[in-house]
């Protein structure tokens, strides 16, 4: 009978984190591009420092701090490990001078002398003083990936700095993407000597997103790294709404470059779009929730009306047990009872024969019957008697 | 064993089987009523604005395009059928609905046709004259193409309202209407004539707009739930998602265009960082609603999965309990087997034979059987005997 139980399959972890941490993977990316770069100026090969000719470069430092921060960002403790990596930790510190050294530059006005330090000096050639030099954006963002890694702790443990630092990286790296995209200089050159390259710009929001994803164990974010219906649909809308955004502008733009509408038609024909395609993202998402909704909730009804079925059946037990212990119950502790006649005293000093005592106490009936001993012994005492009986 | 084990356990409280209703009916129900009540009182009031001359009525606000008195018509006419199947069952609507929906599906499909065709069937002026002064148009009193085509599909959306096999396609009739008024509430808030106005052609006026959005979103809450709108209506997640995060969305971003469109329009910025800033804002603000409404699901998540591991500890609780109260029946019941046969007893020794054919005392063979003890002693009856035997032998 609990066969019909044994169907039911081991239910899964509450609410099981995603399978592998992708963090992982964007400070490999990270840290492979700031390698490749570097490899870039050290053998003065075009292609490698900037994608396409005329191009703004990544700088050397630039590219030396991704190659720091994908370090630190592997070296950073997994879950359950108390203890903080002191190689990350250092690395950390290497990315905040970087970028704090070019800032005071900006500032101040001077040159420390550190933007062309490590390039050779058949690379340097190409540059001007200012040109080697990393955008300003690119500092601060360096000066925050740093604090972010430096404040990072591992999993249970709270702390929401690294995450609103990386919050803001990847903020800047997205405009500039915009920038790009749109071709809006302001929105990645602050300065008009030094931009922000595009490949930076790119390696800021992988950047920006595994810091991110390193950072989502607690706090208000944590549901987004959960497999649970509610964080991978937010997953879902969140990467499809972003990409439909940046796409859709980019789609206005050049409609409106080529000359389809004017301005303000085009700003209508955005919103529009835009409502519409998230409108649908919304209603899929939601349709898909409201089948996983559906599919739970049969599950778990499945589960309570099996739960009922099994009530019923203790209930059904117990009261079996109860009126089977109360048979029982009735010939149990001390009876006294008469060595010779084999009578039985109850509770009110009566002494009963035996078979009417234990068939009145339990299921048991008796029949008469002799006992070989006792009919050798009658027979014994028959023939006594006839001998002994006057004739 | 304690009896009284059973009740000192609470039951989990039961979750539901299936989906019920988010929003209920009354809700929605009213919903569709004020709807219809608008609409009825848009169109009376248009219509009597025809009639008394009251321009406010026919063109909201002076230099707009005004409502022709065939849409004020067809929304009073939309209007009462809306309530009309609100007050009556499903599948037993009046025939009067089907009167109104076929006037309205007639008046919109002509005069689409004379748009199509150029020849004039005589019935855009057939309430009213028009007056050219107001707004001059190629056809006085013609209804704008937009506000027949969202009439015509409103009036079949209704009527697919009316049966369960046909009720899935009133959203999808709706939608286009809906789509249509609000590009036009668009046009009208960011001042794109384009969005409303068609070439030399009636456009669509600002009321228009307005009220058959409103309308249409009240059939859409009047119809039967199938389909999205039953997602839509219904108390699962995915209802609680959509019904928090497609007006929230939809909104946000009409906001944030119309913000740029000013922003635009006072000089600050030009198109192209326009452009740029409206999306930026959109990737800056939309995770913010997502993350929100994401934040409120996993709460829901957490909650459900708690009550689903009461459930379950309750099962494994119920199936401990059955397997040892089957343990202890069957302990029972094979103490009660062991003295529930007809026994064979000796009259003159009383012992017992046992299936043994081997004959034993009555107390060996209780004792074995049952938690019964004995203690021997003697009854007064053979302790008088014994008495007797030893004085008569002495």
């Amino acid at each position: 009978m609990l066969t019909e139980t044994a169907a039911i399959p081991a239910l899964p972890d509450p609410l099981p984190r995603a399978r592998r941490p992708l963090h992982q993977y964007g400070a490999s990316a990270v840290g492979l591009i700031g390698a490749v770069v570097m490899l870039g100026w050290l053998l003065n090969l075009g292609p490698l420092k900037q994608v396409v000719p005329g191009m703004t470069a990544m700088t050397f430092n630039t590219a030396l701090g991704f190659l720091a921060a994908g370090g630190a960002l592997h070296c950073l403790p997994a879950a359950g490990h108390a203890g903080r990596s002191r190689l990350a930790d250092s690395l950390a510190v290497v990315i905040i001078l970087i970028g704090g050294m070019t800032l005071w530059e900006y500032v101040s006005g001077r040159d420390l002398g550190i933007d062309q330090l490590l390039v050779p000096a058949a690379s340097a050639a190409t540059l001007t003083a200012l040109s080697a030099r990393m955008a300003m954006a690119s500092t601060v963002c360096f000066i925050l990936v740093g604090a972010a890694l430096l404040t990072s702790r591992p999993p249970p443990a709270p702390g929401r700095w690294p995450r609103l630092l990386s919050l803001v990286v990847l903020f800047v790296a997205a405009l500039a993407l915009v920038g790009y995209a749109y071709e809006i200089s302001p929105l990645y050159s602050l300065t008009p000597q030094t931009a922000m390259a595009l490949p930076t710009a790119v390696a800021f929001l992988i950047l920006g997103l595994a810091l991110v994803g390193n950072n989502l164990h607690d706090g208000a974010l944590q549901f987004l790294a959960n497999r649970s219906p509610g964080g991978a649909s937010a997953r879902r809308l969140l990467l499809a709404i972003t990409g439909a955004l940046f796409v859709l502008g980019w789609l206005a733009l050049a409609g409106q470059r080529a000359g389809l509408y004017d301005e303000s038609f085009g700003l209508a024909l955005l919103v529009s779009a835009i409502i519409i395609v998230a409108s649908t993202l919304v209603a899929w998402q939601a349709s898909r929730l409201h089948q996983s909704d559906l599919i739970l909730r049969a599950k778990d009804h499945r589960l309570q009306l099996l739960n009922s079925g099994l009530e019923q059946m203790v209930e059904e037990r117990t009261s079996k047990l109860q009126a089977t212990l109360a048979e029982v119950k009735r010939l149990d502790g001390l009876l006294p009872i008469c060595a010779w006649c084999k009578r039985i005293r109850d509770d009110q000093d009566y002494w009963h024969s035996v078979e009417g005592y234990i068939s009145s106490h339990s299921r048991t009936r008796f029949t008469q019957a002799i006992c070989p001993r006792c009919q050798a012994e009658v027979a014994r005492e028959d023939l006594a008697a006839s001998l002994t009986a006057p004739v | 064993m304690a009896e009284s084990d059973l009740l000192t356990l609470h039951e989990p409280n039961l979750l539901p089987a299936e989906a019920g209703p988010g929003v209920s009916g009354e809700a929605l129900r009213f919903i569709a009523r004020s709807g219809a009540a608008l609409a009825a009182v848009l169109g009376l009031s248009v219509l009597l604005g025809w009639a008394f001359n009251v321009r406010a009525l026919e063109q909201v606000l002076p230099g707009l395009a005004t409502m022709k008195p065939n849409t004020a018509a067809c929304f009073l006419a939309a209007g009462v059928a809306l309530w009309l199947t609100q007050t009556a069952k499903l599948e037993r609507r009046p025939p009067v609905v089907w009167l109104l929906c076929g006037a309205i599906v007639t008046v919109c499909w002509l005069t689409l046709t004379e748009y199509l065709t150029g020849a004039g069937l005589g019935i855009d002026e057939m309430l009213h004259r028009d007056n050219p002064q107001l707004t001059p148009a190629a056809y006085p009193g013609r209804m704008a193409i937009a506000t027949a085509a969202c009439f015509l599909m409103m009036a079949l959306s209704l009527l697919a309202s009316g049966s369960r096999s046909t009720a899935r396609a009133t959203g999808w009739l709706a939608l286009p209407a809906l789509l249509v008024s609000g590009l036009a509430m668009m046009g009208y808030a960011y001042g794109v004539q384009s969005l409303y106005a068609i070439g030399p052609y009636s456009s669509m006026a600002l009321h228009t707009a307005v009220g058959v959005h409103l309308l249409g979103l009240a059939i859409v809450a009047g119809a039967p739930q199938t389909g999205f709108i039953g997602v839509l209506t219904s108390d699962t997640m995915g209802g609680s998602v959509a019904r928090r995060l497609l007006p929230a969305t939809t909104l946000l971003i009409f906001l944030i265009g119309w913000a740029r469109a000013s922003g635009q329009g006072a000089g600050w910025y030009d198109d192209r960082f326009g452009l740029a800033l409206m999306v930026c804002l959109c990737m800056l603000l939309m995770p913010v609603l997502i993350v929100r409404n994401g934040t409120r699901l996993h709460q829901t998540d957490m909650e459900r999965q708690r009550a689903k591991e009461k459930i379950r500890q309750w099962h494994t609780t119920l199936e401990d309990r059955v397997s040892e109260r089957n343990r202890s029946l069957q302990d029972a019941i094979n103490q009660v087997r062991q003295l529930d046969a007809l026994l064979p007893i000796c009259p003159r020794c009383q012992r017992i034979r046992d299936d043994g054919l081997y004959w034993q005392s009555v107390e060996a063979y209780v004792a074995a059987r049952t938690d019964t003890r004995f203690t021997h002693g003697m009854c007064p009856e053979c302790q008088a005997r014994m008495m007797g035997e030893d004085l008569h032998a002495h």
